[in-house]
């Protein structure tokens, strides 16, 4: 419990508070913030973002056991934000372009394939915020479906769907890709460029 | 569509991602937390304006008020107060003296005084630093107490009486003003506008290559653990000047291939930011300790992960702060061990 007494609330203890959260949650606010950008950068401009924005709001906390999913979703925010006003300012798609290779041949060996793989993580950075946060806590956090829910205070049904989403537009959009770039090289698909 | 199967598409995204965040390598972290420190320092100072500007157009609507009083006297004196047409309706004593421009006159009549006047040069606060002066109507001129800080303070930072340590307030205006009422009269006096009692130039933060070269870059004793935990080495030592007379150090000590890691802040300024409610999560415990002879404040915060403590305290207006990912013993008896 806490020990704490009326002369206790010293001003130089809550300092510490944004030190102890920046200390224990940079990496994971650095990691989406790196996630959703893809850029070192900045996800370190998004991270330094989320921690002003956090100590500004620290007083709205009631449960540290959210103070994570908290900042993480602040981090998300804060990164899509920058890359917008990037790509606003540059006036240049950010996005990689979809590697081209040949379409031909066993979706199960290409499996391990740079390429494809980075495919996919284009088509995941595409996704829209609720499917990409999703994405992000089962396959990189490697959480379970029922720890996505407490973490986002969602209902597992919800983190379910929201997956099962994400797994088809992904599916989807890699089909697609293959079918054009089958057109591109000369294959007699009907598909239009 | 895809031919993926549901295995098969749950691999590609994983490995995808994770060959995704291979590319992301270690933030800076030192860095990071520098230019927050540096960014809640510069908000807090921006906030200041925020109020100098309601403060000054307090002064401005006073000034103004003051203005149309006094236009209303002058057109039409006795429409006011019984006194009013006692007295200016008798044009003989009316005097209309100066005008410097800022609102400024007296008024005698008769035995009776109103003094609609003329701030001195000691009633002004700080002239020399803000020549910009407002006009204030009032039968007690007082800045907001909320909004001032104590004098001490403003006085401690001016005269920069303390070298080894200053306080920063994130609140920090200038100091109250008060003159004392004519109980018969109005009085008028000159305020000056709020300034800042600390300025935010750009911080510069620079790296040691070891605790010697830090204690050269430091204008005060840094103190260094010879006591560490097994596997701990020195990762990152830096030093963070605020000026030329104030910064922090920080010595980052890690343990490879583990969260372990504690960090060791000092600094020469006392920084006062508000509590936060944060601090009041019932995870947390906090209880007195003694580092070297000094009362501590040892703060645990438990996680799922494990604990979080940290330990602070203040000697000689220098603030010490121990903090990482390790027990409170641990982190105690480190902190123990710090030597200049």
């Amino acid at each position: 419990m806490i020990d704490r007494r009326p002369e206790e609330k010293i001003s130089s203890v809550s300092p510490i508070n944004l030190e102890v959260l920046f200390n224990m949650h940079y990496r994971a606010v650095y990691n989406v913030a790196f996630y959703v950008s893809g850029d070192r950068n900045l996800a370190e401009d998004a991270t330094q973002e989320t921690f002003l924005k956090a100590y500004h709001k620290l007083n709205q906390l009631r449960d540290t056991d959210k103070v994570e999913a908290w900042l993480v979703r602040i981090s998300m925010n804060a990164a899509r934000d920058l890359l917008r006003r990037r790509k606003r300012a540059s006036g240049v798609a950010l996005d990689h372009d979809l590697p081209d290779r040949d379409g031909s041949g066993d979706p199960e060996q290409r499996l391990l394939s740079g390429e494809e793989k980075h495919a996919v993580a284009k088509f995941v950075g595409e996704l829209a915020p609720e499917y990409h946060e999703v994405v992000y806590l089962k396959y990189y956090r490697e959480m379970t479906t029922i720890q996505i829910s407490e973490y986002l205070e969602i209902p597992e049904g919800t983190v379910k769907t929201r997956l099962r989403k994400a797994r088809s537009i992904i599916a989807a959009k890699l089909g697609v890709s293959e079918t054009i770039k089958r057109a591109a090289k000369g294959g007699r698909t009907g598909v239009k460029l | 569509m895809s031919n993926y199967r549901g295995e098969q598409l749950d691999e590609l995204i994983a490995q995808s991602i994770r060959q995704h965040m291979d590319d992301a390598g270690e933030p800076r972290a030192d860095l990071l937390w520098a230019k927050i420190q540096q960014d809640v320092r510069q908000q807090e100072s921006t906030r200041r304006p925020f109020v100098t500007r309601l403060l000054r157009w307090q002064v401005i609507s006073a000034g103004a008020m003051a203005a149309c009083l006094f236009i209303a006297l002058t057109i039409y004196p006795g429409a006011l107060t019984e006194v009013g047409k006692r007295s200016f309706l008798d044009g003989s004593n009316l005097e209309q003296v100066e005008d410097s421009g800022v609102g400024v006159a007296s008024r005698e009549f008769g035995d009776e005084k109103a003094k609609v006047g003329k701030a001195t040069e000691e009633q002004a606060f700080d002239n020399t630093v803000t020549p910009m002066y407002s006009v204030e109507v009032a039968e007690r001129v007082r800045t907001d107490d909320a909004l001032s800080v104590g004098s001490a303070t403003t006085d401690q930072i001016r005269n920069g009486e303390t070298p080894s340590a200053r306080t920063l307030s994130p609140l920090g205006f200038g100091g109250s003003t008060t003159l004392e009422a004519d109980p018969d009269g109005v009085q008028m006096a000159m305020v000056p506008d709020s300034k800042l009692l600390y300025e935010e130039g750009s911080f510069i933060l620079h790296e040691a290559s070891d605790i010697a070269e830090l204690r050269r870059l430091a204008p005060f004793p840094v103190l260094y653990p010879t006591y560490l935990p097994d596997g701990f080495v020195p990762k990152r030592l830096s030093y963070l000047a605020y000026d030329d007379r104030t910064g922090e150090t920080v010595i980052t000590i890690t343990k490879e291939g583990s969260l372990g890691h504690l960090n060791l802040t000092q600094r020469n300024v006392l920084i006062d930011v508000p509590l936060e409610t944060y601090d009041e999560a019932p995870d947390i415990t906090r209880k007195a300790v003694q580092v070297g002879g000094n009362e501590a404040k040892l703060t645990v915060t438990r996680l799922k992960e494990g604990e979080y403590s940290n330990i602070n305290w203040v000697h000689d207006g220098i603030t010490y702060w121990v903090s990482g990912r390790m027990s409170p013993v641990e982190l105690k008896a480190i902190a123990d061990s710090l030597k200049p």
